[in-house]
């Protein structure tokens, strides 16, 4: 499947952006479209998973909006969805 | 503020762009406004990048003394229609954040509110207040038929109040104004060295509710207090241009894209606020308690927002012209559902550091202690981090506890030396924790840096905390690098702090808000188009990184030596088992880092 996976700023300036991207991924689940993200950007991947292959705890993930708890992360994905994952840590 | 560039290719002459600056002597009572060519991109952009330049060139020992400049200014797109673009500039020496040497740090603080949108209307871009004045004043900024008018007016009547009721005090008499004001605690200046100014908001201004935006880091409420300057009026019709298509989709993606999520309500596809670290920290047991010392035993789960919904209406609102909505302000739940009288404003900082930090998990004690700072007109950060400190000290030391005995958990008398700090009656808690540290001799568990307290991530979590410049998390990006990541080499935090975290000083120069999460090129759009400036990126992060730099070459001026450039001692003697992220910063890893980062930071430094 063809999926759509957002991500902001503090991932894109990893890997030469400037500013929040969007990269089209493939992935049966939403946890393989973001292993698809991490393979082809290595320098994601300690942002997006734990060394044990745990979704990193800080991040929240979304699918077409709707957040996305941890143990969803085997939820099947159709073509034209869109992921999106960021820091849910942010200070203030 | 005038670009007279021709802005047709050529490039970009900062002394081409001129700022209009009202110099005011106290003393003298007298005011002098000109128009002043920029000197570089620094002063172009505004905010801590023009006010540190005036401040190099001072030689301040004494940060309560008349010759202890104020600068208040605004940023590039401050009053622009770039979302955020709110923020007001406050800078000068510290009475709090000090050297060893006992010589003041220059500090700016910030915050949002309409006063800077609205003092960018009047014509004038930037406020310096010199001397001392006889008699309490206000600054009164207004519109003229030829550029701003500034005068002065007496304060007297005005003394005494809390910081909300000065504001709706000044609202009766100036209509269509914003205002800045002190507290009781700025009065109390001698005593409390963490005065806060507070700022009027639109919400405030129009519900009556003590709804205030805050520049709290560092004592600048103290300074104006200092100088007997009680308000600030800025008065002025709403001016906003045209908006331009560029900016209008800058917005949208302010409001609806992921730089943002993290403070907006679920219902617009975001987390909830600051807030919501709370359960998130809590996972590594890195959530602070008990003076920075997480217990792990599940009582802080009492302040997740999801249980407080019950019993609060939680209602999220806003900044003048913001659809982020990253206020989360507390109401009394009536018997029917319905909203009641406003509480508070619960942000993690004043959360934690005046709450779980204090032992304190109740939710109706804590929105008092939260709104009881506020209205004395205290920095939350210092406050909670000091009263926090004397908490420990009585818990050490039960037979011989300082001031009134006040342990964890103890509302009441935690209360007290709040209102101790805030009214000027217990000057050992109001002039901050690295003195009074130094006064008790037990400095290991001060949760301070450089004489600022620690905002409310561990210490042993983020050794990049000493090379924020204005406040440990809001000028140095590196606090939740180690949650977040995990990593702990060297390489990744010598490259986190010289290659990264310093950048999050750029909103400083801009007079946008850290929360929009505009990435560079958002902010570069943000810049040319609505700031009128034709620059490139590399250029703007170029003068970012000057000003940083700047910031710690001031420190290095008055007397800092490289070894404050530390730790709270604790975090490398006596770690604490219950947290769950890596324990990596022992004293050999630091005394490497600092050698690092020095080798990167002195030879730009001696550059400038």
């Amino acid at each position: 499947m063809s999926v759509t996976v957002a991500f902001p700023a503090l991932f894109a300036e990893r890997i030469g952006g400037g500013d929040a991207m969007e990269l089209e991924l493939e992935g049966e689940t939403v946890g393989a479209a973001l292993r698809a993200l991490t393979e082809r950007h290595g320098e994601l991947t300690s942002l997006v998973w734990r060394p044990e292959s745990e979704l990193n705890p800080v991040m929240a993930v979304f699918l077409n909006g709707r957040q996305l708890r941890s143990e969803e992360l085997t939820t099947p994905v159709h073509d034209g969805d869109k992921i999106q994952i960021l820091s849910a840590l942010e200070g203030g | 503020m005038r670009n007279l560039n021709a802005g047709n290719g050529s490039s970009f002459d900062p002394s081409k762009v001129r700022y209009t600056r009202a110099t005011i002597d106290l003393a003298a009572e007298s005011i002098a406004v000109e128009e002043v060519p920029c000197a570089n991109l620094e002063d172009v952009l505004g905010g801590f990048g023009r006010s540190f330049q005036m401040l190099m060139g001072r030689e301040v020992s004494d940060a309560l003394a008349p010759d202890n400049p104020l600068i208040i200014n605004t940023g590039l797109l401050t009053g622009t229609n770039v979302m955020t673009g709110l923020r007001t500039y406050f800078s000068a020496f510290s009475p709090l954040k000090h050297s060893d040497s006992g010589l003041p740090a220059a500090i700016w603080s910030a915050a949002s509110g309409k006063f800077g949108s609205k003092m960018k209307w009047t014509g004038l871009d930037e406020i310096v207040v010199e001397g001392q004045a006889s008699r309490p004043l206000m600054i009164v900024i207004q519109t003229g038929d030829d550029g701003p008018r500034v005068t002065l007016k007496p304060a007297d009547a005005l003394l005494g109040l809390e910081t909300h009721d000065k504001i709706m005090a000044l609202q009766t008499d100036y209509a269509d104004a914003h205002f800045a004001v002190i507290g009781p605690a700025g009065e109390a200046y001698q005593s409390c060295y963490f005065a806060a100014v507070a700022l009027s908001t639109e919400n405030e201004l129009k519900s009556g509710d003590d709804k205030c935006r805050f520049a709290g880091r560092g004592g600048m409420g103290t300074v104006m207090g200092s100088k007997n300057l009680i308000a600030l009026v800025a008065q002025s019709p709403d001016k906003r241009a045209q908006l331009a298509p560029e900016v209008k989709e800058i917005n949208k993606k302010i409001s609806t894209g992921p730089g943002s999520v993290k403070f907006r309500e679920a219902d617009k596809g975001g987390l909830g606020g600051t807030w919501s670290n709370f359960p998130i920290l809590e996972k590594f047991h890195a959530l602070p308690q008990d003076n920075f010392r997480p217990k792990a035993d599940g009582s802080v789960e009492r302040l997740f927002r999801e249980n407080l919904e019950g019993d609060f209406v939680i209602k999220a609102e806003s900044c003048y012209r913001c659809g982020i909505s990253c206020h989360k302000n507390i109401y009394e739940k009536q018997d029917d559902g319905s909203r009641g009288a406003f509480r508070a404003k619960f942000d993690y900082e004043p959360l934690n550091l005046l709450a779980t930090n204090l032992g304190v998990h109740e939710s109706e004690q804590a929105w008092q202690l939260v709104q009881l700072v506020d209205n004395l007109g205290m920095d939350s950060i210092s406050c909670g981090s000091t009263v926090g400190y004397v908490l420990d000290y009585n818990g050490r030391h039960p037979d011989a506890p300082l001031l009134n005995g006040a342990t964890f958990g103890d509302f009441e008398k935690i209360r007290e030396l709040i209102e101790g700090a805030g009214r000027g009656t217990m000057p050992e808690v109001g002039q901050g924790v690295k003195r009074l540290s130094v006064k008790t001799g037990e400095t290991g568990y001060a949760m301070h840096v450089k004489g600022l307290e620690l905002p409310a991530y561990l210490p042993e979590t983020n050794p990049g905390y000493p090379w924020a410049i204005a406040g440990g998390h809001m000028t140095m990006g590196t606090f939740m690098a180690l949650v977040m990541e995990g990593d702990t080499s060297m390489d990744y935090w010598v490259k986190a702090i010289t290659q990264k975290g310093l950048y999050q000083v750029r909103d400083d120069l801009l007079g946008t808000c850290k929360f929009a999460g505009m990435g560079q090129k958002m902010a570069i759009g943000a810049v040319q188009v609505e700031g009128g400036i034709d620059i490139p990126l590399e250029d703007l992060l170029a003068a970012v990184r000057r000003a940083y730099l700047r910031g710690l070459a001031i420190e290095r001026k008055q007397g800092y030596g490289l070894g404050e450039y530390t730790l709270p001692s604790d975090a490398f003697d006596a770690p604490n088992p219950k947290v769950t992220t890596p324990s990596f910063i022992t004293r050999d890893f630091f005394a490497e880092l600092q050698q690092k980062v020095w080798e990167v930071f002195e030879p730009e430094i001696a550059a400038l």
